[in-house]
């Protein structure tokens, strides 16, 4: 085996190895946040799409899940959560400038809830770190813990970053 | 002498006879030729079919401001006075609606047919439940209206079946109606032929034709519909080549998927597959006995014995079938009772369908990059678009009563009246309704998509824009909203020639804010900042925007004399509405094969190309053009959403435009000639009106929403002489919108604090 070869394959499985660390890194979302009492009829109902689309996605249906991602925001343009989801979806595709632009749509959405602050300040620290912007991805971590001091996420991204973790 | 002729004339004797032989060896063979290919070659061209967007149905929806009542009709529900049992029908009543919905294979997923019932009050649905099974639902999906189909000749709606899928039921009731032997004959059937002859001589007409399904298909795959003996006698013989040469499975199957079996509207049903959709709303595997027994005693007559047009003959027809069936053994008493019992479904044939014939245009012209024309005309593609039917059809209403309403107040002219409409969904780049003229029948130019037409005032924003912008160099941008600009005659070369643009009313309006100069739209002010800012930054910003035709650099350019694409031109707006970030238009969203696996996806393509912020300083410039500037006709005709928009006039008044938007709605409207002439009328008057009439129609119904401030953007209270912090001495204030950094820090100098002022009022 020759050099270059040795060397190309070091390198395919380097950027293997990255591309697997990416995918296996936990989305910035968990439990689903219900809509409150006052969310418009349709809010409602993409939010419930939303999770169907989430099943689809857990059970490895992405093109399927997108569409429904998709469909609830084509349904409630508003919605949060299709926002956020399509957003989780562009950073699982590693189209950061979309997850971004997504995520923005979300935080000029939701006002001031704290939770989903948190969970688009994740979202943020993913995509920028991502993109390779590691200054506005640190900002972003740091504004996880902020929030949330535990965030195990936002302290393992600031990690990747070479920072060490503000102790909680 | 004599004799020699003889053995002459008998060898041409043997000739002719050999000739007669080839020559008929010849024919037979041409003959096995065209049944062989063609039967072993693509069978039919099945043309693509052209889907709108399915709507789904929630609780909280209100069902009469989304017409759910018409587009049942229209996808052929039936109203029942019992509960819904059978897919198709439905029931509505004040305070619940019934519904069993038909089935239907989306490109993700095949849903099997349902009942559903929601709990109404004021048409707005309460709670949706699986009638089945008692289980609340979130949501429900109404499958999707057909609009289109892409066809070369003739539009055959035909859903191809395989035998094994057909319940035998089926198969049954068809032989025995049809072809009782045709399991025992060889594609003819001497018995059945003999037994027709007799009654046309009795009859005295060529009525009877005897012929066996073979023939049948024979007929209808190969041959015309002429009632002559050498077509009789050709069909005969390719019937009995198809037998010789297939088997009876393979000519069912044909024969089942060839048949004619009725319309619907514009589109020719053949085949069980398609007609157990129309009739029954079900794939033909679930089709019960008696609605087999239905379906194959249409085949005879499909408008005589259709049950939408006369249930009662189709009833008939339906029990001589099924008693024909018991006769031969292939109903059980008990079976065939219940068939005889079992209503005929008594749905009404499906009203009108909304087509939608530049979206096809679109939808083909599109898709011909990807296939060719003629897999789209033959493959039965199914084509998923983002075009809402009840939103189309609004459109198309508003624009019609339009044009009319305009024609009225206008002189004849030489030509009729044109216009356009674009509706869209910013966030997702969804065209949820294009109308490309005033009638598809009389022009096929869609003037949506492939006019290119002068902007006019559209163009300002973006040439103010340009100047909201932050300078690359700076940091900072080189205009906020209140910044003074100058309404005052200027003069720039334009083509080698001195050049003074004038305002519509003929007035310089001397020093005034960037917010009024585009509210009202001062050209002199618009070119003055487009001379300050540069026009190669305005080009730069277009294009950002998506603009793509040439856009030559020259003064004039800011006041829309270069021609754009308008739908390029809705797009560039919605990117305003979407802040900052472009949506590709997108039309087609997924298209499907006829076995229902999905050939392509489009997913929404997202890109932010102007800051949040800055775009949502036109977005805030651009609702003062309808509280205050030339859009306050808007306000005026009673649309009282959050909403944001531009007129458009071109000089000698050649087009009018009008575009705007709520947070979740864009649409655009074009009016005009197609040969230019004036139509003096500004965009305001001409296509304002019908603007607001589309938003009226196509928002009904959705949720009030307002533009959102981006983090980025400070509010102040502005005294909008002076562009400075309003106080006490100047109290007509605006709210203005600025770049966090950017906003004024002086207060206007205004007149007598407002004690004086109140002093002054009391004392007169």
């Amino acid at each position: 085996m020759t050099i270059r070869v040795r060397i190309a394959l070091a390198t395919v499985a380097l950027l293997g190895g990255l591309l697997a660390c990416a995918l296996e890194r936990p989305l910035p979302s968990d439990e689903p946040i219900p809509p409150d009492a006052s969310a418009a009829p349709q809010v409602v109902a993409a939010y419930h799409l939303v999770e169907d689309g989430r099943q689809q996605l857990a059970i490895g249906q992405t093109a399927a899940a997108i569409a429904t991602f998709q469909k609830a925001l084509a349904l409630a343009p508003s919605s949060p959560h299709a926002n956020f989801a399509l957003g989780e979806a562009k950073l699982r595709q590693a189209d950061y400038r979309a997850a971004l632009i997504y995520g923005d749509r979300v935080a000029r959405l939701v006002g001031n809830d704290p939770e989903w602050r948190r969970r688009v300040a994740l979202l943020r620290g993913q995509a920028y770190e991502g993109a390779g912007d590691m200054a506005r991805a640190r900002e972003a971590y740091l504004d996880v813990l902020r929030l949330d001091p535990g965030s195990g996420e936002a302290r393992d991204g600031l990690g990747r970053l070479g920072d060490a973790p503000p102790i909680p | 002498m004599a004799s020699s002729r003889r053995p002459r004339r008998r060898r041409r004797g043997r000739w002719a006879v050999w000739l007669v032989l080839a020559v008929g060896a010849g024919y037979l063979g041409s003959l096995y030729l065209t049944v062989t290919s063609r039967f072993e070659g693509p069978r039919w061209k099945v043309p693509s079919t052209v889907y709108a967007e399915p709507v789904t149905i929630y609780p909280g929806m209100d069902l009469a401001a989304h017409q759910i009542h018409d587009r049942l009709l229209r996808l052929g529900y039936g109203p029942v006075a019992g509960g819904p049992t059978r897919p198709g029908e439905f029931r509505w009543t004040d305070d619940r609606l019934d519904l069993y919905l038909q089935d239907f294979v989306y490109p993700d997923h095949r849903v099997q047919g349902f009942p559903v019932a929601a709990d109404l009050r004021n048409h707005r649905v309460e709670r949706l439940v699986r009638s089945d099974d008692g289980v609340s639902i979130p949501s429900v999906d109404l499958e999707p209206e057909v609009i289109a189909g892409l066809f070369d000749e003739s539009w055959e709606g035909r859903r191809l079946v395989r035998l094994a899928d057909v319940p035998p039921a089926l198969v049954d009731a068809i032989v025995s109606i049809e072809d009782v032997r045709f399991y025992n004959h060889w594609g003819i059937d001497p018995r059945a032929i003999a037994r027709a002859l007799w009654t046309d001589l009795k009859e005295r007409e060529f009525a009877q034709g005897g012929s066996t399904l073979t023939q049948q298909l024979v007929k209808n795959f190969y041959l015309t519909q002429e009632r002559t003996l050498y077509r009789k006698a050709t069909e005969a013989l390719m019937a009995l080549m198809l037998e010789a040469r297939y088997s009876k499975g393979e000519i069912l199957e044909a024969y089942l998927n060839e048949i004619y079996l009725g319309q619907r509207g514009d589109m020719g049903v053949y085949g069980v597959g398609e007609a157990s959709i129309l009739y029954f709303g079900k794939d033909v595997e679930r089709l019960t006995p008696a609605e087999s027994a239905l379906l194959a005693g249409m085949i005879r007559s499909p408008r005589a014995y259709n049950p939408q047009t006369d249930p009662d003959r189709a009833r008939a027809r339906r029990d001589r079938v099924i008693r024909r069936m018991v006769e031969l053994g292939k109903i059980g008493a008990a079976n065939a009772d219940a068939a005889l019992t079992d209503p005929v479904p008594t749905r009404p044939k499906a009203r009108t369908a909304v087509r939608a014939p530049y979206v096809a245009d679109v939808v083909r012209e599109q898709l011909e990059r990807l296939y060719s024309r003629d897999v789209l005309t033959s493959e039965g593609l199914r084509i998923f678009t983002s075009l809402d039917v009840e939103k189309q059809r609004a459109a198309e209403e508003a624009l019609r009563a339009g044009l009319a309403g305009l024609e009225r107040r206008l002189p004849k002219g030489p030509e009729p009246l044109q216009g356009g409409v674009i509706v869209m969904q910013p966030q997702t780049g969804h065209i949820l309704a294009l109308i490309g003229g005033r009638d598809y029948g009389e022009t096929q130019f869609n003037r949506m998509t492939q006019a290119r037409r002068q902007p006019g005032s559209l163009f300002k924003p973006i040439a103010y824009l340009a100047a909201l912008r932050k300078d690359a160099e700076t940091g900072a941008p080189r205009y906020t909203p209140v910044s003074v600009v100058e309404d005052v005659p200027v003069t720039v070369m334009a083509n080698g020639q001195p050049w003074t643009p004038q305002n519509y009313d003929k007035v310089y309006h001397g020093p005034v804010t960037l917010r009024t100069a585009l509210e009202y739209s001062f050209n002199a002010a618009a070119v003055g900042v487009a001379q300050a800012i540069g026009v190669e930054r305005i080009i730069e910003t277009a294009r950002a925007l998506g603009l793509t035709t040439p856009l030559p650099p020259v003064p004039s350019l800011v006041l829309g004399t270069s021609e754009v694409i308008p739908l390029e031109l809705a797009a560039a707006y919605a990117v305003l509405a979407n802040f900052g970030a472009r949506t590709e238009p997108l039309m087609i969203k997924a298209v499907m094969d006829r076995d229902g696996q999905v050939l392509a996806r489009k997913e929404i393509a997202v890109d932010q190309v102007v800051s949040p912020e800055e775009a949502y300083l036109i977005t805030s410039l651009l609702r003062g053009v309808v509280e205050r500037g030339t859009g306050r006709g808007v306000r005026a005709l009673g649309f009282d959403r959050p909403v944001a928009g531009k007129t458009g006039t071109t000089s000698d008044f050649r087009d009018a435009w009008f575009v705007g938007y709520t947070p979740e709605t864009l649409a655009l409207v074009w009016v005009g000639y197609d040969h230019n002439q004036s139509l003096h009328l500004t965009g305001a008057q001409a296509a304002l009106p019908i603007w607001t009439d589309v938003m009226r129609r196509v928002t009904a119904g959705e949720p009030i929403t307002d533009f959102t401030p981006p983090p980025g953007i400070v509010l102040r209270r502005i005294d909008p002489a002076s562009g400075l912090l309003s106080n006490s001495r100047c109290p007509d204030a605006i709210t203005e919108a600025f770049l966090a950094g950017t906003e004024p820090t002086g207060s206007c100098a205004g007149g007598p604090p407002r004690f004086l002022r109140w002093l002054r009022q009391v004392w007169g």
